[in-house]
């Protein structure tokens, strides 16, 4: 391909980068975030996957199986302590304004200069090859497209693309990365672009999948078929040999640290988070994009060596190769720029957090202590400490170019991609032992950070120096001076682990076991023990605000504004040190400043400098007392209790609502039975005045007239007499109903024998139906129907469904049936007549005592104003149920059932 | 024009309404029956009664909507209607007496005391 | 705390990831047979892997259960 299409490419997408970044920043200007998105987020995390992962795990396959995918399952399990761990951490960093590894670790430890410093430094050595290595995969991937080969050394460099390249990177990062002089605010076009060239690297390896697996073969299948018919490939299939689970293990647990330790991978997981939220999205989708894009490695490598691993092409760009091999041109300027996306991302995002840590741990802290500054600056110090930023990505940019022209041909990119990750990996146990432990100590974490360092040097930079010819070979065959067991590829006579677990076992091992030592045998600082109750408890103390202050001491105001002005400018730093007086309802009356201001001035201070520098600067203007251990407990016990005291205040008041509903809620069902109650009453006297109003009637009647007929007479006295029953009938059916509903009544269960019963019933009323001339038919089974149940109580509602019907059937053609049916577990009993029927609607009602609500003038259709609630309350007493099937005109059915145990 | 009144009984009690026609019938009212709604509508269709005696709770047609029917028709309004019921709730009463009854009885009523209104309403 | 739950929950899947991926659960899958044209071994660590991300998913766009108010 012609060389100047592939610059050409690769310019058009540069600017395309610049593009997307510019119009995040267009967007943030205006409030609509394009980075306050979990999405974006989740995808930034993907910087993780790298030229390596483009170009070198295919190598690695092709050589070692499945081993490469170790380095992809570490994250998944590590994205499930994203939400306890990683959450805790990014809580951290936005109350305390932490802005990188270094500062993070720093600040943990009382804010400590040195840590700061060896953690820079140790990121600085681990991860610049590294960076190289990228610009050396985009400049072979260009290469390998125009037919050209690459340059090593320096000669000719005018003529390397690469150098081109790496301008326009510097350009890109300082033109997003360093816009703002405090290191905590977001680099939202940063993000995006990063975000953007996550999705492009995977969609690009996904068209180079898509295209070996089912263009130049027939799916996966098909590969795998192949592969196996050659026995240097079959072995791939499995792990071969002890020493390869070993290797996978070790991989794994590496790269479960380095997803979170790297500092890219905290630049974009921890420093630029928007919203803890944002995590839960990417506990998933982090783990899918890693799956996906792994997925077609192993058959890209298979089918590279299936087709290309005679001609000697390089594994690694078997990506590139085969499509270009096969003639598909353009796909393979897509593919290459997906490489690109893959390696220019990790290289703008390592740049920018080492960069910050250098020039807030090292350079800044150096100009400020050879600069005499005088404190009534207005922004004196900003562009000198953004010039300095400016610098240090210049130089990390040019050392990784260095370290790439005249040392990188001799590492290959997983290789050096895998020391690194053991290098940071040496910030884990002081960081998580930081947040986890508080007893860990600053000289614990120097202690154990510098162990490890060294360990890490001796058993992974030397090897590799000695394999690139830089040190002589015996030093590792033999060991240093001769000592066997100082080898550095098999330290204390461990054998077998391939060089990167060894490497990463001994120095772990060595780096937590001084980092525990030391921490306990060692004298904490105040500040120490305050940073670490802070860290560990976070969550109970990021409550309201950091509203308190751990500061002992006289500050002026003027001082502490000219101090900030100095960095952020006079305007701006009146402004935030004004908004946060507001917000905690500071006075900003008196010269003097409250203390929270003055902490308040240092965090924000930090994200300018870091903290260790912004400690120093805070403490040249004031006068600071040392605070005795006890006070610093004191005042955080204090503040922790407030939190407790809200936290219980709002669940308190969430109670007492909650209560009060309930009471309201009780209270009108209280109203609610009273006026029930109250109609009931009303209802029953009501019903007791109609016999009443006769009885009172007849007995005036025959009282007043003596003249009346002796036939009129007794027709008055047995009508007073019957009405006189029927009173006290209702009265003791009142009572009764009242000892059902109360529960009061008991049942006395006994075998009965339904057919007697039945059958007494219909006698019973026998007469009543002869007078209306209604018959009565009786349909029941020969069989015997034993069941337990009350007899008495059953016999009175078979009574009351009796007189019922035979009180609304018709006159004359009347006909009431009575019937028995049984059914699985029960015994179903029904009355029927031919009554008028009864709506639809009063089906339910007519069961209601005096079927009150809804009818307030009519009567009730059929049954008495007690009858059939008694009988309703005596069947439930008894399990079963009682209803009615009727229409109008049609006549009525009542059925009730009893359980048959 | 004859000075016997006419009077009709409305309740579906039976002992009320043999007791009211007693009482009515011994002091000169010539007396109508009814046991329920449907019967006295059809009573009043055919006969102008002076007094209606009515009951309200009834299983058809409750005795408001007789009085209703009562003092919108243009033959039967002069009629003075009389309610007897055992709802003796303000509201009932008031009305019974919006609905244009001349008189509310709460059962359980004194016969002689509805003997005197009855007859204080008719002079 | 709810949330005390959910951090647990998250704590014992990355327990149990560890163990399935590696020594001696993923041994079982090491075996040099094929199924539908590819090997058991890149099955069973492609196959776990997507369930683990299942599990991912489920466990944090999951509510957690219901506590007392005012925490």
């Amino acid at each position: 391909m012609n060389n100047w299409l592939v610059i050409g490419g690769s310019l058009v997408y540069l600017c395309l980068l610049f593009g997307v970044a510019y119009y995040a920043e267009y967007r943030q200007r205006k409030n609509k975030s394009l980075i306050n998105n979990p999405y974006v987020y989740a995808l930034s995390l993907a910087v993780y996957c790298t030229a390596w992962t483009y170009y070198g795990s295919v190598g690695q396959a092709s050589t070692r199986g499945i081993e490469f995918l170790a380095v992809y399952i570490g994250p998944t399990i590590t994205a499930a302590l994203f939400w306890p761990v990683l959450r805790k951490i990014i809580r951290i960093c936005k109350t305390q304004r932490i802005n990188s590894l270094a500062d993070f670790i720093s600040t943990r430890y009382g804010k400590n200069f040195s840590l700061a410093v060896l953690v820079t430094i140790l990121c600085m050595i681990g991860i610049i090859p590294y960076i190289a290595l990228q610009l050396k995969a985009i400049s072979s991937s260009m290469h390998i497209l125009s037919g050209t080969t690459p340059h090593t050394g320096l000669i000719g460099i005018l003529q390397d693309n690469t150098l081109y390249i790496a301008i326009a990177l510097v350009a890109f990062i300082i033109l997003f990365g360093t816009r703002s002089i405090d290191a905590s605010e977001k680099h939202e076009g940063l993000v995006a672009a990063v975000a953007f060239e996550s999705i492009i690297k995977l969609l690009a390896f996904l068209v180079a999948g898509v295209f070996v697996t089912f263009g130049l073969f027939n799916g996966f299948g098909d590969i795998f078929t192949k592969a196996a018919a050659n026995e240097d490939l079959a072995k791939l299939f499995r792990f071969n040999g002890e020493g390869a689970y070993t290797t996978w293990t070790g991989l794994v647990l590496l790269s479960m640290l380095a997803v979170v330790f790297l500092p890219r991978q905290f630049q974009l997981g921890v420093v630029e988070n928007v919203q803890e939220n944002h995590l839960k999205k990417a506990i998933w989708l982090f783990p899918l994009y890693l799956f996906l894009i792994t997925l077609f490695v192993l058959p890209i490598a298979f089918g590279g060596k299936l087709l290309m691993g005679e001609t000697g092409v390089n594994a690694d760009t078997y990506v590139l190769a085969l499509p270009l091999q096969h003639g598909a041109g353009l796909l393979s300027l897509f593919i290459f720029i997906g490489g690109f996306s893959a390696a220019s991302s990790m290289i703008i995002v390592e740049t920018i957090a080492i960069s910050t840590m250098m020039s807030n741990n090292i350079a800044t802290p150096l100009l400020l202590t050879t600069r005499k500054f005088k404190t009534k600056g207005d922004g004196q110090l900003t562009n000198p400490i953004l010039n300095i930023r400016r610098f240090s990505i210049f130089l990390i940019i040019a050392l990784a170019f260095l370290y790439d022209k005249l040392v990188a041909q001799h590492f290959t990119l997983v290789s050096i991609g895998m020391v690194s990750f053991a290098a940071v990996s040496q910030l884990a146990p002081a960081l998580l032992g930081g947040i986890y432990w508080k007893y860990a100590s600053q000289k614990g974490a120097m202690a154990g950070i510098l162990t490890g360092f060294l360990i890490w040097f001796y058993t992974a930079v030397i090897p590799s120096m000695a394999s690139a010819g830089f040190i002589d070979m015996s030093v590792i065959e033999q060991g240093p001076l001769g000592i066997s067991w100082l080898r550095p590829l098999s330290l204390f006579g461990m054998e077998g682990m391939d060089s990167v677990t060894h490497c990463f076992f001994w120095s772990m091992f060595f780096n937590i076991l001084v980092f525990v030592t030391v921490s306990l045998n060692s004298h904490r600082t105040a500040r120490e023990i305050y940073q670490s109750e802070i860290f560990v408890d976070i969550f109970r103390h990021s409550g309201p605000g950091d509203t308190h202050a751990v500061w002992k001491g006289t500050a002026y105001l003027p001082d502490l504004n000219s101090l900030l002005a100095n960095f952020l400018g006079k305007e701006r730093a009146e402004k935030i040190i004004s908004s946060y007086a507001a917000r905690h309802k500071i006075s900003m009356e008196s010269k003097k400043a409250d203390p929270r201001l003055v902490t308040f001035s240092e965090k924000v201070l930090s994200g300018v400098i870091g903290s260790a520098s912004a400690r120093i600067m805070v403490s040249s203007v004031t006068k600071e007392e040392e605070l005795k251990i006890s006070e610093v407990m004191h005042i955080l016990r204090e503040s922790q209790q407030m939190i407790e005291l809200n936290k219980e205040l709002r669940r308190k008041s969430g109670e007492l609502q909650k209560a009060t509903e309930q009471l309201t809620q009780v209270n009108a069902q209280l109203k609610d039975m009273d006026e029930v109650k109250d109609e009931y009453l009303y209802t029953v006297t009501h019903e007791l005045r109609t016999p009443l109003t006769s009885i009172r009637a007849m007995a005036e009647l025959v009282h007043d007239n003596d003249d009346m007929e002796e036939e009129q007479r007794q027709e008055f006295l047995s009508g007073i007499i019957k009405e006189t029953e029927r009173l006290s009938h209702l009265i003791t059916q009142v009572l009764n109903l009242e000892r059902y509903e109360s529960g009061r009544q008991q049942l006395n269960l006994t075998p009965v024998l339904l057919n007697t019963l039945i059958s007494d019933s219909i006698r019973s009323v026998t007469g009543m139906a002869l007078e209306k001339k209604i018959t009565i038919e009786k349909q029941i089974p020969d069989s015997m129907f034993l069941i337990r149940c009350d007899a008495d109580l059953i016999q009175q509602v078979m009574n009351n469904l009796l007189s019922n019907a035979i009180k609304f059937a018709a006159e004359k053609t009347g006909h009431v049936k009575v019937g028995l049916f049984s059914h699985e577990d029960e015994l179903q009993i029904w009355v029927e007549d031919n009554g008028k029927g009864i709506n639809r609607e009063l089906h339910e009602l007519i069961f209601d005592k005096f079927f009150q609500a809804r009818n307030q003038t009519l009567k009730k259709p059929q049954g008495s104003g007690l009858g059939l609630a008694i009988s309703k309350k005596i069947i439930e007493m008894h399990q079963g149920k009682i209803w009615v099937e009727s229409e109008e005109g049609k006549g009525s059915r009542f059925i009730f059932t009893l359980p048959n145990q | 024009m004859s000075t016997t009144k006419k009077i009709l009984v409305v309740d579906d009690d039976p002992y009320i309404l043999m007791s009211l026609e007693f009482l009515m019938k011994k002091n000169g009212f010539d007396v109508m029956v009814a046991r329920n709604g449907t019967e006295a509508l059809e009573i009043v269709e055919k006969q102008v009664p002076d007094i209606v005696l009515l009951d309200i709770m009834m299983p058809d047609v409750d005795g408001y909507a007789i009085c209703k029917h009562i003092k919108s028709s243009k033959k039967l309004k002069e009629a003075k209607v009389v309610f007897m019921s055992a709802k003796s709730k303000e509201t009932d009463i008031q009305k019974g007496y919006d609905l244009g009854a001349s008189l509310y009885v709460t059962k359980p009523f004194s016969t002689r005391q509805l003997l005197k209104q009855v007859q204080e309403l008719i002079s | 705390m709810p949330d005390r739950i959910k951090r647990q929950q998250f704590a014992s899947i990355s327990v149990i990831l560890l163990l399935v991926f590696v020594f001696p659960l993923i041994s079982i899958a090491n075996k040099a047979s094929m199924i539908a044209g590819i090997p058991v071994l890149f099955l069973y660590l492609f196959g776990v892997w997507l369930g683990a991300i299942g599990l991912l998913w489920i466990t944090a766009e999951r509510k957690g259960p219901k506590n007392n108010p005012g925490t």
